[in-house]
C-alpha cells in the first residue's frame, strides 16, 4: 500500500533520513511538474493515532521548509504506485495550479470562542473574522457550534508577524473573546482553487446545524 | 519560512493574551489544530482515500476526547466570564 503525504513542486528535497508512518522511508514519485511524497506499507490503512498524525505532519513540514507543498489528507492511500501515478497525471494541471497559488504562503489557524452572554455572538464573530480576512490572501471559516468558530488564514510567509500582531490587537482586549492563533502551518486548509482567487470570506455563521467542521 | 514542530512552538505566542485559552495550553491547542488540519483538510486525490470515505468519522472518534476537552474548556470559560463578569 502506498501512503501519500503531500504533493510538491520541488522534489529535490533533502529527504535523506526522513521517516514517515511506522518509520518507513519517504520516497518521491516525480512527474517533473509535480511530485508526490509517499511511503510503502503492508497492512494499512493507518490508525489516526497522535503519533501517526505527527509523523505525517513532520514529513509535510520538512517538504514545506524547502519548497511549496500541497498536503494530502491523513489516510490518503493507493494500492500501488501505478494507481497513484494515474491519479497524479489526471490531476496534474490542477495540482500544479495549486502549488503555484500556494507558493510562499503559510496558514495560520484561529480558534475563537465568544461568550454567549453578549448579544449576537455570531455577528460579533462575523465582524472580527471579516477584518482578519481582509489581511489574508484567502480564508476558510468553520463554525463549530454557537459562539465557537475556527478559521484558517492564508498569508505570505513574511506576513506572519504582522498578522499575529493584527490578531492580537483586534482580539486581545476584548473580554468576551477567547482565542488562539497557531501556526505558521503548511497550507493544509487551502486545497480548493476557488479559495485561492483572492481575499474572500465565507460566513456560514447563521447555519442552524452545528457541524464538526465543514469546508466552506 | 518555518513551521511549528509538534514538540516545539514558535517564539511568538498564539495571541498577546494566550493565557486566556487556559486551561488548555498552547501545546494542547496546537495539537488540536494539527488534528483538525490532518483529518479535515488537505487535498483529496481520489479513489483510494481509505479514511476519507467513511473512516474519518471513526478515526475522529479516537481523538475526540482531546477535541471535546479543549472545546468544552473554552466554552466553559466563555460562559463563566462574560463582559460583565
Amino acid at each position: 500500500m502506498i501512503y501519500v503525504y503531500a504533493i510538491v513542486s520541488e522534489p529535490r528535497l533533502a529527504l535523506g533520513s526522513l521517516a514517515g508512518l511506522a518509520g518507513a522511508p519517504v520516497e518521491v514519485l516525480d512527474l517533473s511538474r509535480i511530485a508526490a511524497l509517499f511511503s510503502c506499507h503492508d497492512g494499512f490503512p493507518p490508525e489516526a493515532a497522535i503519533d501517526a498524525l505527527q509523523r505525517h505532519h513532520r514529513v509535510v513540514e520538512a517538504a514545506a521548509s524547502t519548497g511549496t507543498v500541497v498536503p494530502t489528507r491523513f489516510g490518503t492511500t493507493f494500492r500501488g504506485l501505478d494507481d497513484l501515478e494515474q491519479v497524479l497525471i489526471a490531476r496534474q494541471d490542477r495540482l500544479a495550479g495549486l502549488l503555484r497559488a500556494l507558493r510562499g504562503k503559510v496558514e495560520l489557524a484561529l480558534r475563537m470562542c465568544i461568550s454567549p452572554r453578549i448579544g449576537a455572538p455570531d455577528d460579533v464573530a462575523k465582524g472580527l473574522l471579516a477584518q482578519l480576512a481582509s489581511k489574508a490572501a484567502a480564508t476558510v471559516i468553520n463554525r463549530r457550534e454557537a459562539g465557537m468558530t475556527t478559521a484558517a488564514f492564508l498569508v505570505g510567509g513574511d506576513e506572519v508577524s504582522s498578522f499575529q500582531r493584527c490578531t492580537a490587537d483586534l482580539l486581545g482586549n476584548r473580554p468576551e473573546v477567547r482565542a488562539s492563533l497557531t501556526g505558521p502551518w503548511p497550507p493544509y486548509s487551502f486545497n480548493d482553487p476557488a479559495l485561492l482567487s483572492g481575499p474572500m470570506v465565507s460566513l456560514p455563521l447563521a447555519a442552524a446545524t452545528p457541524k464538526r467542521s465543514t469546508h466552506v | 519560512m518555518t513551521f511549528p514542530g509538534t514538540t516545539e512552538h514558535p517564539a511568538v505566542p498564539p495571541l498577546a493574551d494566550a493565557g486566556r485559552v487556559a486551561p488548555a495550553t498552547y501545546r494542547d491547542v496546537t495539537l488540536l489544530d494539527l488534528v483538525d488540519r490532518l483529518l479535515d483538510c488537505g487535498v483529496v486525490l481520489s479513489g483510494e482515500i481509505v479514511l476519507a470515505v467513511g473512516g474519518v468519522d471513526l478515526v475522529y472518534l479516537s481523538v475526540r476526547a482531546l477535541v471535546s476537552s479543549v472545546e468544552t474548556a473554552s466554552r466553559r470559560l466563555a460562559s463563566t466570564e462574560g463582559p460583565g463578569a
